[in-house]
């Protein structure tokens, strides 16, 4: 009996969570203000971030089937406050608030695994998250206290105009800058901090997985946008190029996970390591002097349904076959048709696929930084030439190779099972047509949620 | 009062083409209509494959039997946009400018009504060829998807469309070829679909950077199967079903020639103070004489074959690296007009042979000449349109736009350029791969025993029926564009 | 006449033989070519991928010590550098 309210609560929470999503992106937009004397913005980017943060734990609630009762609904709050500590941080324009909800996030989200999925690799998965999410805070707390004790302020505008006031400080508040540039790249995946994402993102409980996926990248991006937005004037005392510190993230994070992709023998590390190719591409939105919240916010929620469309189809694939391995998945077009058509389709989005959301503001992304130097026009192409050959690669398996004989059986699902799975994946794939082709009036609104106060 | 001679040729329309236009302004964004028939022309043949796709076990015969009809409306409304420009006003009234919902544009217009209208035509035709293996749905799907895709390449305003038309080609070639490459689990697909791929990967490059559009000219000689790619051409010919085959000979060759044009033109205007590297201009004389060679390579290449399939892919490469050739070391006044005029009549021809091929294809099952003989005993019409289309092969180069491709051949001879020899050299031994292949099919003692070897009554409807539209075609009249060559003759005035 | 005709015939011949004489070692040669180059590519393209995907192999607190390391690596070298 307790087991099922218990269920039914997580279950709640979960869809009221999803509705608070869609209710700050399709409602009416506030005007920006400040919170807390100005320690807090409720600007574009923060409503943004609240609404990404909401629905990706609204739907890993949803997801976590596989936990019972009391277990469910421990993971499903321990979420939501890993994803309140995401928001406090998108908000935060005071660095021990910032760090502060970076810390709650990084310790929750693991918790949460721990919570939710009781197989033997959860706990090592969850150790994983908790000694990465620990690195990155700790390193942005020795720069943040850096930055602090040189500027004499932990408000990212006061900091701005204090932490020059040190001729000789210069170089040191640069190695500061450089290491928050480590902490933020192992929150958002950027090469060579990524190298253990395929086994976090890819191998674990899929909603859990998912959320992680969809909640640190915000969170890094959230560090980066109020701390640039504030050291504006800083940067153009130190001469400092924000594009060219990011230069060799975006190479390495452009070609090494879609080349490792085309080896990889597992179809949720497949799709892990080309959602870290696409995440690597927003990095085209850091200019000389900053960041450009408007282009980073609707790439970041292409990034997200494309991460959705995936997760389904692979949580379906994992569901009917039992486990995700390539060899596993030959010839499935012959004995799933529906299922092989939603891995393709979920293949092909990574790849971009003409008319979705997510390939439209990655293009438009593209033309607006392509131009700015060979690197990173060579670093989008070959990107995506590996992306597409991976892709190739995983529907090729699909679709001409021949049935594995000694396979094992095909699990039947339950009805419901397979309605979630096609519900989710349904849901998403139209999201992501809809707004890619502009159907609606409300389908701009994603592009217009960033704009943010103070920088950018 | 003397009256003032009119203009030679009229002013140029002020349309736009789907890169970084070299002297060509864009429309302002108030001279595009909302979606409409341009956007049928993409959307239908994709409608058409989602149907196959989805289509119940009861009904999905009916439906790849009727997968031609996706492509019906698509064909007529670019006969009739040919025939309203060329009868009623003009080649300059046919402009139609389209925007899509989610950005991009698609146009028609007198720059690419031609090879429009080939894709348009070819299309039907593919569907509805006789192939060896029974048709299964997954296969017209994605034919029907490789129409949509060339013709989006070839009906774009802007990059976006163009690059998502390059890349969706190669998808439904990696799947057509997998589809008959089913005994040995596709493994013959990968290395074309990377090719082409990379192709895609170029256009892309080009598409975000004006300073890379000679990379067009890399996309273009791979769609072409000049060389290094000719290998895999050849394989993908081999491999692929008829209506493919079709499709890929007409589709690939009319959107790689226009990458190559547009390449070879950004090249050209590269160090003189427009895009592209400084020394671009100085890479043209040496990618000529590689092409020449790369023709004459081919030539013999193709001349060793023994499997038809592949001595018309041989056939192909050669005829693109000439082409391409001819692009690079003859002015633009002269190369345009005459690889336009040349690429026109080969590729209307190409279709004739291989429609006329396709029922011994599909009875033989094989491409090895061994299997083919004899055909003159038994089939005297099928036999007299291989002679034709031959022959047409042969005096290609005289017969389109008066001789303009001849005169741009001995152009290059007289130059006495090192890429003049081998270039007439690969020209010669593509074409004598194909008239030996023609000989060989004709002659014999044996005839191949099929059924009914002469042309059946829907080959004649097809036959007439494409004779009479080209006949009406004609009409259009050179040089103003209509069927004197793929692209306007009197982009020749314009220089670009 | 006749004897023109002859000659033309075997000047013919003869022509088309040398010619696949030359065809048929230019495909040889291009047979090799493509064999071996295009294999070799093909492996070393394979070789690269499949090291790549072997960085990727080892456990997630593994990639964590490397990351770590590399982080002191560059703050040490940034402090010893300015």
């Amino acid at each position: 009996m307790l087991d099922a309210v218990a269920a039914l609560l997580a279950v709640l929470v979960g869809v009221a969570f999803v509705a608070w999503a869609a209710a700050l992106v399709l409602g009416p937009v506030a005007p920006e203000r400040l919170v807390l004397q100005g320690l807090l913005a409720d600007d574009g980017w923060s409503r943004a971030a609240r609404a990404a943060v909401l629905l990706a734990t609204g739907l890993a609630a949803l997801g976590l089937v596989q936990a019972r009762g009391l277990r469910r609904l421990a993971a499903a709050l321990l979420l939501a406050l890993a994803g309140a500590g995401v928001a406090l941080a998108a908000a935060a324009l005071d660095l021990t608030l910032l760090w502060l909800g970076l810390a709650v996030a990084v310790t929750c989200g693991p918790l949460a695994i721990v919570a939710a999925d009781d197989r033997r690799n959860a706990a090592r998965h969850a150790l994983s998250a908790l000694l990465m999410g620990g690195l990155a805070t700790g390193v942005l707390g020795v720069s943040f206290l850096a930055l602090s004790s040189l500027g004499n302020a932990t408000h990212v505008v006061d900091l701005g105009f204090l932490v020059t006031r040190y001729e000789h400080a210069g170089p040191f508040a640069l190695t500061a800058l450089r290491a928050t540039g480590v902490g933020v790249a192992l929150l958002c995946a950027w090469a060579p901090f990524h190298l253990g994402l395929p086994e976090l993102w890819g191998e674990g409980s899929t909603p859990l997985a998912g959320w992680l996926a969809l909640a640190w990248p915000w969170a890094g991006w959230s560090v980066l946008v109020r701390l640039a937005g504030g050291l504006l004037p800083a940067f153009g005392e130190w001469s400092f190029d924000a594009a060219v510190a990011v230069q060799l993230f975006l190479v390495l994070g452009a070609l090494l996970p879609a080349a490792a992709a085309l080896a990889e023998d597992r179809l949720g590390r497949v799709f892990a390591l080309l959602a870290v190719g696409t995440l690597t591409e927003l990095l085209l939105a850091v200019h000389a002097h900053g960041v450009d919240p408007e282009w980073i916010a609707p790439g970041l929620w292409g990034y997200g349904l494309a991460w959705i469309v995936g997760a389904a189809a692979t949580a379906a694939v994992r569901a009917r076959v039992g486990d995700d391995r390539l060899a596993s998945l030959a010839g499935l077009a012959t004995r799933l048709p529906r299922t092989a058509f939603a891995v393709a389709a979920a293949a092909l989005v990574w790849a971009g696929l003409p008319g979705t959301f997510s390939l439209a503001v990655r293009w438009a992304l593209w033309q607006h930084a392509a131009g700015a130097t060979p690197l990173a026009l060579a670093a989008i192409v070959c990107g995506a030439f590996l992306r597409l050959v991976a892709a190739a690669r995983v529907i090729s398996v699909l679709y001409f190779r021949a049935t594995v004989r000694d396979g094992a059986d095909l699990v039947v699902p339950l009805a419901s099972g397979r309605a979630r799975y096609g519900l989710v994946f349904g849901l998403a794939l139209l999201l992501e047509l809809v707004l890619g082709l502009g159907l609606t009036p409300w389908a701009a609104r994603l592009f217009t949620l960033a704009p943010v106060l103070y920088g950018g | 009062m003397t009256p003032t001679a009119p203009p030679a040729f009229p002013a140029l329309p002020t349309l736009p083409a789907p890169w970084p236009a070299l002297g060509t302004p864009p429309p302002a964004a108030g001279d595009f209509d909302p979606a409409g028939p341009l956007a049928l022309l993409i959307l239908l043949p994709l409608v058409g494959a989602l149907v196959l796709a989805l289509a119940p076990r009861p009904v999905v015969r009916l439906a790849t039997r009727a997968a031609v009809l996706w492509t019906l409306p698509g064909a007529l409304f670019l006969l009739a946009a040919a025939w309203f420009g060329g009868a009623a006003h003009g080649a300059f009234a046919v402009r139609w400018l389209e925007r899509l919902p989610g950005g991009g544009g698609l146009v028609l217009s007198i720059w690419n009504l031609v090879p429009a209208l080939l894709v348009g035509l070819a299309a039907p035709l593919a569907l509805a060829v006789p192939e060896a293996r029974e048709k299964t749905p997954s296969r017209a799907a994605f034919l029907l998807v490789l129409t949509a895709a060339n013709l989006a390449v070839i009906l774009a305003v802007g990059p976006g469309v163009a690059v998502a038309g390059w890349l969706g080609g190669a998808w439904a070639l990696c799947f057509l070829l997998g589809e008959a490459d089913a005994v040995n689990a596709g493994q013959e697909a990968s290395a074309p679909f990377v090719l082409h791929a990379f192709a895609g990967a170029c256009v892309l490059a080009a598409a975000l950077a004006p300073p890379f559009l000679p990379l067009l000219l890399v996309a273009g000689v791979i769609r072409l199967g000049v060389p290094p790619t000719h290998g895999v051409q050849a394989r993908t010919f081999a491999l692929l079903p008829t209506g493919a085959l079709l499709l890929v000979v007409v589709g690939f060759a009319v959107t790689g020639l226009a990458a190559a044009r547009d390449g070879v033109a950004a090249l050209r205007a590269s160090g003189v103070g427009g895009p592209g590297w400084g020394v671009g201009a100085a890479w043209l004389g040496p990618l000529a004489v590689a092409s020449a060679l790369a023709a004459a390579w081919v030539g013999f290449v193709a001349l060793a074959e023994g499997d038809l399939k592949r001595r018309l892919a041989g056939f192909a490469s050669a005829q693109g690296a000439l082409w391409v050739t001819l692009l690079l070391a003859c002015d633009p006044t002269l190369a345009r007009p005459a690889v336009g005029a040349w690429a026109l009549v080969t590729l209307v021809t190409l279709v004739l042979l291989v429609l006329a091929y396709a029922p011994l294809w599909a009875f033989a099952r094989t491409g090895d000449l061994k299997a083919y003989g004899g055909l003159g005993r038994v089939a005297l019409v099928r036999s007299t349109l291989l002679l034709v289309g031959l022959a047409a092969l042969v005096f290609a180069p005289v017969l389109s736009a008066r001789g303009a491709g001849a005169a741009a051949l001995v152009d290059v001879l007289a130059r006495r350029i090192p890429a003049g020899g081998p270039v007439v050299l690969g020209g010669a031994l593509g074409l004598l791969a194909v008239g030996l292949s023609v000989y060989r099919t004709i002659r014999g003692e044996t005839a191949m025993p099929l059924p009914a070897p002469d042309l059946s009554a829907a080959e004649w409807c097809v036959v007439v029926l494409f004779g009479a539209t080209l006949f009406l075609l004609s009409a259009l009249g050179p040089p103003l564009g209509g069927l004197g060559s793929l692209w306007p003759v009197f982009a020749a005035a314009g220089g670009s | 006449m006749s004897t023109l005709w002859r000659g033309l015939g075997a000047a013919v011949y003869l022509t088309l033989r040398a010619l696949f004489t030359v065809a048929r070692a230019v495909a040889g040669v291009d047979r090799a070519l493509r064999e071996g180059v295009g294999g070799a590519v093909t492996a070393l393209a394979r070789a690269f991928a499949a090291t790549i995907a072997h960085m990727h192999r080892g456990s997630a607190q593994d990639m964590t010590l490397l990351d770590l390391a590399g982080l002191a690596l560059l703050l040490v070298g940034r402090l010893f550098g300015s």
